[in-house]
């Protein structure tokens, strides 16, 4: 029984077992990788990516895809940018940003329930429209020089702490509680299990879904004020491509592609190994034409390590 | 005298064929432009330049943006073809995938030019684009001349070069230009790492590569893109930001001269940039089309001269006979803080 419990301890914490033994063999193999600089470069890259992953998470758990996170990152930050350097205020200037992701979440989540369209179509179309949205906004513009203030989100510190660090572990802690012990939390883990269980036993499955694609929206246009903050500037090519590590983080972390399965500690799981992967390389300083190859293959090796613990794990029972 | 029915006949026929041939002497001429992602200031930029270029010349242009897919920019330039343009002009996204279009282009007897980049396979009339392997040439001895400067005349010290697309032709050159001055000199360490022309990977680089070697000496980038990556890298890492000429200062610099980079490079956060004439691409290349469609082969500029216009950006620039066709190398020049607000300057025009 204690070993079988043992097991189950392993499975359920299979990603941060990986990153325990890749941490541990970098500590020898890679210079300046253990030390507490690096460990807080790893968090401020992993805090970006970290917040659209935890709206990725909301979908799949759900039952859906969002493939438009990164185009609706791209347009808060030129939306928020452009508002500030016109001289709106800065909360009004994020309220666009944060309304924005929202709007863009609760079409996609109209889009699926009430149109019925499938969400890889639904975020297909809204995550082409809204890139090409941000682009004819500026015209290709980037927006740079920010005010300090609008860029505290992404450069600030709290006490010797990056904010991007502190909204990383709140933004994860909340959703995570909100998943665990909350009705809607509850729900969402159903809809994504058994979408017609769901609806029988009385869950509003549109309302569900909805506020699951406005969540995702929102958290990515507030990854949009982070990033644009951190690189005190904002272009409509901003997260081109995040949304396929966002979901490889999430998957890596052990959320079902069916839905209903995992959890948002995995997830955060997921997303440090990636960036801590990309941290090791660029430590390496890894030839540019061998460094794509290379990240494939730690990858890889990650997701066998997981697949063969998986294995031993049903061997044993 | 009377005139037989088919004299009538013939005079009809041959007013037809005048008038059309009247109306073909004035068709208007038609472009298209492919551009590869309208989505940064430097395609932004060749675009606007190619596009005022046609208007001045009273040509109608017919632009698309193929938004970083090689495959859409394929589905462009077939969709041109289908338009009837007399000729296409592209910025290829993917200089081997493009090659498909090419090849149809040449089938469909369009005359097919490229502004930045060559293609891989497909016949080209004619490429202009910056010698980039001089501009990396450049940055490399601007490079060379800081660390000289740092260590007492002395050629050491550690540069990391964020790239392009490692592939890419432009991305090559820039490097292979930067390295051909630099590794001539054992002392200096070039740690290369590709950023794939996006600003968070630059941010990323800076903060990892500073952290394994604080005692890094300068940074090379690719593109402008890159600057505000590096500052806040630079920031996020050091506590501060050490301008040129404070103690502490780390030398930056690179390619490309549009706003974001000549402003910081003004406001000394960076020590230059290698500006390329973006804007000017199309004056140079427009003018070139229309004569070739009129005259051919006899248009194009010989290779091995150098063609020189008072004034202009591009000027002077060399023709040059590759083997990917016909190629047109444009003037790049360095610029620091005392030249970077020069109005002339791409990066300094209004853009409209």
């Amino acid at each position: 029984m204690r070993k079988r419990e043992f097991l189950k301890f392993l499975l359920d914490n299979s990603v941060w077992i990986i990153i325990v033994v890749f941490f541990t063999l970098n500590a020898f193999l890679t210079p300046k990788f253990f030390t507490l600089l690096n460990f807080r470069n790893i968090l401020i890259h992993s805090s970006i990516l970290g917040i659209v992953v935890i709206g990725e998470s909301l979908c799949l758990l759900s039952g859906h895809f969002d493939l438009s996170v990164e185009s609706t990152l791209a347009l808060s930050a030129v939306l928020g940018s452009m508002a500030v350097k016109n001289g709106l205020s800065i909360p009004l200037a994020i309220g666009i940003m944060l309304m924005s992701g929202m709007l863009v979440g609760f079409a996609n989540g109209t889009l699926i329930r009430k149109l019925g369209l499938n969400a890889f179509v639904a975020t297909l179309i809204t995550y082409i429209g809204i890139r090409g949205t941000a682009l004819g906004i500026v015209e290709g513009k980037t927006i740079w020089n920010l005010p300090a203030a609008f860029c505290f989100f992404g450069a600030g510190n709290i006490g010797i702490l990056p904010v991007q660090i502190v909204l990383l572990a709140v933004l994860y802690l909340l959703f995570h509680a909100v998943l665990i012990y909350t009705k809607f939390g509850r729900h969402v883990y159903l809809v994504g299990d058994n979408q017609l269980a769901a609806r029988i036993s009385g869950i509003n499955v549109d309302r569900v879904v909805i506020t699951v694609f406005m969540l995702s929206g929102l958290l990515s246009a507030f990854a949009g004020l982070v990033m644009a903050g951190r690189l005190n500037s904002a272009s409509p090519l901003f997260g081109t491509g995040m949304v396929f590590e966002a979901m490889s983080a999430a998957i890596i972390g052990g959320i079902s592609l069916r839905g209903g399965i995992g959890s948002l500690f995995m997830a955060l799981g997921g997303v440090v190994l990636l960036s801590s992967i990309s941290n090791v390389l660029n430590l390496h300083a890894v030839s540019p034409y061998w460094i794509q190859t290379i990240r494939a293959l730690m990858i890889l090796f990650a997701v066998t390590l997981d697949s063969l613990k998986r294995r031993l794990v049903r061997y044993e029972e | 005298m009377r005139r037989s029915p088919l004299f009538w006949w013939l005079v009809f026929a041959g007013g037809i064929l005048l008038s059309f041939s009247v109306a073909l002497a004035q068709e208007k001429l038609i472009f298209g432009y492919s551009a590869p992602g309208l989505g940064d200031e430097g395609q932004w930029n060749i675009q606007k330049g190619f596009v005022d270029k046609c208007k001045e010349l009273g040509i109608e242009v017919i632009v698309t943006d193929a938004q970083q897919s090689a495959e859409k920019q394929n589905n462009d330039i077939e969709t041109l073809i289908a338009r009837g343009v007399h000729a296409i002009c592209a910025v290829p996204h993917d200089s081997a995938a493009i090659s498909i279009a090419v090849q149809k282009c040449n089938e469909a007897g369009i005359p097919f030019f490229t502004i930045d980049r060559g293609v891989t396979a497909g016949n080209v009339v004619l490429t202009v684009k910056a010698d980039n392997v001089k501009a990396g040439a450049i940055a490399g001895e601007v490079m060379l001349r800081l660390l000289q400067g740092k260590y007492n005349g002395v050629a050491k010290g550690k540069v990391l070069e964020i790239r392009g697309q490692p592939g890419q032709d432009v991305a090559e050159q820039r490097a292979q230009g930067f390295h051909q001055v630099l590794e001539k000199y054992p002392d200096i360490q070039i740690i290369s790492l590709p950023g794939y022309w996006n600003t968070e990977e630059g941010f990323k680089i800076t903060v990892d590569t500073l952290t394994a070697n604080p005692d890094l000496d300068g940074i090379y980038y690719h593109a402008d893109l890159y600057i505000p990556g590096i500052v806040e890298g630079v920031k996020a890492v050091k506590g501060e930001f050490a301008k040129v000429g404070e103690p502490g200062h780390i030398f930056i610099l690179g390619i490309d001269g549009n706003p974001a980079g000549l402003d910081q490079v003004e406001a000394k956060l960076a020590d230059g940039v290698v500006v390329q004439p973006l804007r000017d691409y199309g004056a140079l290349i427009v003018p070139i089309i229309v004569d070739y469609l009129k005259r051919g082969e006899e248009a194009l500029p010989k290779p091995g001269t150098v063609l020189v216009e008072e004034g202009a950006s591009w000027s002077p620039a060399m023709v040059v006979q590759t083997a990917a066709g016909l190629e047109i190398w444009t003037n790049v020049f360095y610029v620091d803080y005392l030249g970077a607000g020069d109005p002339n300057l791409w990066g300094n025009k209004p853009r409209e």
